[in-house]
């Protein structure tokens, strides 16, 4: 493999779009790609797009007919994002970063470095030029040029007070070691999500984050559970959601401080989604969909227990990413 | 040859009486013998050993298990198993099942088993246990925790049904005990599955759902004991048709006890050799029977119009003796050669198929060739016969049967028959070409759709995301390989493929429970669910897999893939098996082969390779035997010709019948159509060498063939047309099997018996254009 560095700030290295493999691996085309794991799903406006194992990419607009589109990777995809019906970016593990500006028909390799050993989690794109993916191990890269280049950076302000205070210690003493600590000191950040006012990062060991300049600058909100997190959403009533492992879910309306809901059923929640109305749902492990509406949270089963990872509402439908592929439900008003 | 004959006929008749009484102590000691013989199945009998896959099985059947498998799924008919009754029940099961001997016990599979684990992710890392806890109560708190703990362990569709209304408990079977090293008796095995636990545990609201080779044998067997009343019952049709036919009681006897004699003389050979008989070729007997009775007819009816004339019992005995002997043995011969080339096919079941049906027809030289005119010299029968009687009194229905066959020389109806038969013969060349080797229906075609067993096979595959159905490609690399990312990557990748097919219901190899367990590593989130770069993270994920799931030996230098099929049809199976061939030439390196096949269907594949493998190197033989003793007795390539044409025909019809009625090539079904070709030759032969002393005497070709028709002809109606009825009954058999082969060798009775007195003639018309007039 061939890397070209380009010159960047200290604690900044800048990555460009031929900073890959000459001749990647497709993906492979599958009869059955919408029923492999599948793990983010999003709907771009003119179809639905869903990505998963083995650099599937599948498209729909109906939700009933899926086509596989063209990917140039084999990796296990995480996460996908559209800003339009057009442009998008799926990122996934090797910290692989792909794009389409064909609404996810064809897509083109922008990053991957599988000697770094991290996958990407999640992607967030502002707009068609502004973007950030995250990661594992605190990888969090951002871009402003829709892609072509891809900053690293490090979130030292997320680090707890004596890592960051060990770590300015290590930068002086030994830069090498500082290096090597720094590849794994940080959480992993498994979702980024972008409201209104700020940014927000959920992540592992209780993370929650956000930022009010656009992600220059990141602030940690106090602790409220050691736990993972891995999913966040806010409604139209301003009603804040996070939840993570083992069922572990708060909420918070406006100022006040964050509520653990009351949940006996400990599926692992992966994403937070509401309806036009601010009716939330939860998708969990285990086939589990929590239902939460006016301080009451209720648990649906579904019958083949199967992770479900993402969801969208599409056509009165819950449109669900799982651990066995695309399901469609009816959604009873 | 003469001299030989004459030697022959004076050592016979000189000393009959030493002939009889021998042959009643022979009879007398087989038939003992034959009392012994037991109905017998194998699962390895069923296994072409030789063939490339089955290298591969039986090198790593003691790591990973071999095919025979039972899967017993014990279901609650109010849809949900979570009650008290239900656990009992099916703890009962697994435990009873432990205890059958010929089971592999470290192998009996269930979630009452130890092996039967759950693994969850908490906030400090992994807790797990097993699914059914030490303290577990049938209370509705124990069962709502077995229920959680059941999905934890991601075991429905497997071990539970996808829709909780059954669940499973499996096993596999050892062809020896290891302690006794006795060999498994299946149908013992088979009778047990049923009064250990099926009746005794099927209760009102549970019911017990069992399926695999071993039920399969057991059920066969159980309907192969209702072939018995079947062929008593062609028995006794043809006896009373023998009847009618000769008008002589005496006369009639003689055929269906001589070969009876051979039938007992058959079985009580192979009981001293040490053979049993397989469900699936109880059939033969009875054709040996059928092909007996054939002979004796035409014994009796040369004996019958002998004496006629007016000559003496025993000087009509002798002169039938000598006259029939040769076509009569030549035609044995050939079946018997015929079925002797079915050895060559490396398949056990087949080659005891060989044995019993060479045998048998062997037998039949003495019985129905010796000892048949040796008894009857000792008989009266001026008053009695009226063979000929009917003939000469009105000019009947055989007579006018006669002269419209004889047209069958003429060659303006020589050609339009033989047109006819072309055009038969390309459509049925076409139609034969479709055959599939291999199965063609799910379950077990051998029985019925609506039969127990195949209704339970239905349900086990409707229930569950797994089936019976398993390929197994065992990945041979070397030692530790499964620490290596780019080894995992291709076998993952390969079973992403494999996955994708049509006919594939699900996959799974170390590789993949290694991605699951990284998941699991990484707090159960599925983003994770893939193999790690680092060998470190690689290793934890892969130390935490068991030998004991079959899915890697101990250095983890094998790891096989294991693959769930939709179901074991031919067409299935082909697609499959070529896929992943194709697969694994894309994904194999120097150090990492991906080796077929285990597994049923492993074997499965490597049966129709064989079967497809066998097909025409047996034809050839067989036709082989059929053409070199046609030249040898006949010493005439016309003869033979006249005679092997028709046979060809007829068998190619044959085939295209079998496509018609949907049944596929297999080692059940392959050895018919050697034996088809046995049961046609006996008309054709007897036919021409009636005709073929005349014309070399230069007879005209018509005159020659009434003669023969006067001969012998009736005889070949008779036999063909009495066999064909007796057979036809077994469409009302409790064996699908039975039913095909029933409908089968009907047609086969039937048309080669036209085609001997129809074609063979037309035939004639063009070989010996100069003796038409």
């Amino acid at each position: 493999m061939k890397y070209l560095l380009f010159a960047g700030f200290s604690s900044l290295a800048c990555f460009t779009a031929h900073s890959l493999a000459a001749d990647p691996l497709y993906a492979i085309s599958a009869i059955k790609a919408d029923k492999t794991l599948l793990t983010d799903i999003e709907f771009n406006g003119d179809q639905l797009v869903a990505v998963g194992k083995h650099g599937t990419v599948i498209t729909s607009p109906d939700a009933k007919n899926w086509e596989q589109a063209n990917v140039p990777t084999q990796v296990l995809l995480t996460a996908v994002n559209f800003v339009d019906t057009q442009n998008g970016w799926a990122c996934g593990h090797d910290a692989t970063i792909i794009n389409t500006d064909n609404g996810g028909n064809d897509w083109q390799l922008q990053y991957s470095n599988a000697t770094l050993d991290k996958p990407c989690l999640d992607i967030l794109f502002k707009d068609a030029q502004h973007g950030f993916a995250v990661g594992a191990y605190g990888m969090f890269y951002e871009t402003h040029d829709g892609g072509k280049q891809w900053q690293k950076r490090f979130l030292d302000t997320l680090l707890f007070e004596d890592d960051r205070d060990y770590l300015n210690d290590l930068k002086e003493s030994d830069p090498q070691a500082y290096e090597a600590e720094t590849a794994s000191i940080l959480p992993h950040f498994n979702r980024i999500v972008a409201t209104n006012e700020k940014l927000v990062l959920v992540g592992e060991m209780g993370l929650l984050a956000h930022s009010l300049d656009n992600g220059q600058t990141w602030q940690r909100d106090d602790e409220i559970y050691p736990g993972s997190f891995f999913a966040y959403g806010i409604n139209e009533q301003n009603e804040e959601l996070v939840a993570g492992l083992r069922g572990n879910i708060f909420s918070r309306h406006g100022d006040v401080m964050w509520q653990p809901i009351e949940n006996i059923k400990t599926a692992t929640v992966n994403s937070i989604i509401h309806d036009d109305k601010g009716n939330w749902l939860l998708l969990a492990n285990s086939g589990v969909i929590f239902h939460y509406k006016d301080s009451q949270l209720q648990v649906e089963q579904l019958p083949d227990g199967k992770a479900i990872l993402d969801a969208v509402i599409f056509e009165q439908q819950l449109v669900m990413a799982s651990e066995n592929g695309i399901k469609v439900k009816r959604i009873t008003p | 040859m003469h001299s030989i004959l004459d030697f022959l006929e004076k050592a016979v008749f000189r000393h009959r009486l030493v002939m009889l009484i021998s042959f009643i102590l022979i009879t007398c000691f087989l038939a003992f013998k034959a009392t012994n013989i037991q109905l017998d199945a194998s699962f390895n009998k069923n296994i072409p050993l030789n063939h490339d896959y089955m290298k591969v099985y039986t090198k790593h059947e003691k790591q990973f298990g071999g095919a025979n498998s039972i899967l017993i799924s014990v279901c609650d008919d109010s849809g949900n198993i979570f009650n008290p009754e239900f656990f009992t029940q099916l703890k009962a099961v697994h435990d009873q099942l432990y205890f059958i001997p010929g089971i592999n016990r470290p192998l009996v599979n269930s979630i009452f088993s130890p092996s039967a684990r759950f693994v969850e992710v908490v906030e400090d890392g992994f807790a797990g246990g097993p699914i059914i806890p030490a303290n577990f109560k049938a209370d509705e708190r124990g069962l709502a925790v077995v229920k959680e703990n059941i999905e934890k362990a991601k075991v429905v569709g497997r071990m539970i049904a996808s829709d909780y209304s059954c669940a499973m408990v499996s096993a596999q079977l050892l062809e020896t005990d290891p302690q006794t090293q006795e060999k498994l008796d299946t149908l013992a095995f088979a009778q047990k599955l049923e009064t250990e636990i099926r009746q005794p545990l099927s209760t009102e609201t549970v019911s017990i759902h069992i399926i695999g080779f071993a039920k399969m044998a057991g059920d066969i067997a159980e309907g192969a004991k209702g072939v018995v009343l079947f062929f008593a019952i062609a028995i006794a049709f043809t006896f009373i048709m023998v009847w009618l036919f000769c008008g002589s009681l005496k006369l009639t006897i003689l055929p269906i006890a001589c070969s009876i004699i051979a039938v007992i003389w058959q079985l009580g050979i192979l009981s001293s050799l040490g053979f049993g008989l397989d469900p699936m070729s109880i059939l033969v007997p009875f054709l040996v029977f059928a092909i007996g009775v054939s002979h004796g007819v035409q014994m009796i009816n040369a004996i019958g119009k002998k004496v006629l004339e007016g000559a003496s019992t025993r000087l009509c005995c002798q002169s039938s003796f000598r006259s029939l002997l040769v076509p009569g043995g030549i035609a044995l011969l050939s079946d018997t050669v015929g079925f002797l080339t079915l050895l060559t096919i490396d398949i056990g079941i087949i080659r005891e198929l060989a044995i019993t049906a060479s045998l048998g027809v062997a037998v039949i030289i003495f019985t129905n060739l010796i000892l048949l005119p040796v008894w009857a010299s000792y008989m009266h029968f001026e008053n009695s016969v009226k063979i000929q009687k009917g003939n000469t009194n009105k000019p009947n229905i055989l007579d006018s049967i006669r002269e419209v066959l004889v047209k069958a020389t003429d060659p303006k109806w020589a050609k339009l028959i033989i047109v006819f038969t072309l055009v038969l013969f390309a459509l049925g060349y076409w139609q034969a070409d479709k055959m599939r080797i291999g199965d063609l229906h799910a379950g077990a075609p051998s029985l019925h759709q609506d039969a127990r067993y195949n209704q339970d096979t239905f349900l086990i595959s409707d229930k569950y995301t797994i089936s019976s159905d398993i390929l197994k490609v065992l990945v041979e690399a070397y030692p530790a390989a499964c620490t290596e990312h780019d080894v995992m990557e291709r076998i993952s990748r390969f079973q992403y493929k494999v996955e994708n097919l049509a006919g594939v219901q699900s996959a799974v190899s170390l590789s993949s429970v290694a991605q699951s367990v990284n998941a699991g590593y990484n707090e159960g989130n599925l983003k994770w669910q893939t193999l790690p770069r680092n060998t470190a993270s690689l290793v934890q994920s892969t130390a935490r897999v068991e030998t004991s799931t079959g899915l890697l030996n101990g250095d983890c230098s094998v790891m096989p893939v294991i693959i769930f099929l939709d179901d074991h049809k031919a067409e299935t199976i082909d697609n499959v098996i070529a896929s992943v061939k194709q697969f694994a030439i894309e994904e194999q390196t120097d150090t990492l082969q991906f080796k077929l096949a285990s597994g049923p269907v492993g074997v499965m594949a490597a049966t129709n390779e064989s079967v497809s493998a066998a097909q025409l190197p047996m034809m050839l033989y067989v036709y082989g035997a059929v053409i070199i003793l046609c030249l040898i007795s006949f010493k005439s390539v016309k003869a033979t010709i006249a005679v092997v044409l028709p046979l060809y025909i007829v068998s190619t019809l044959a085939q295209a019948l079998m496509v018609q009625l949907e049944i596929g090539l297999t080692v059940s079904t392959l050895p018919v159509i050697a034996l088809g070709v046995g049961i046609g030759v006996d008309y054709g032969i007897y036919i021409l060498s009636s005709m073929m002393g005349q014309l070399k005497q230069g007879v005209a070709l018509p005159i020659a063939y009434r003669n023969a028709l006067v001969e012998r002809g009736s005889a070949v109606l008779f036999t063909g047309i009495t066999l064909a009825i007796g057979v036809s009954t077994w469409i009302f058999s409790d064996l699908k099997f039975q039913v095909d082969m029933g409908i089968l060798l009907t047609f086969m009775f039937l048309v080669n018996m036209l085609g001997a007195v129809l074609l063979l003639p037309a035939i004639g018309s063009l070989l010996w254009t100069d003796q038409k007039k």
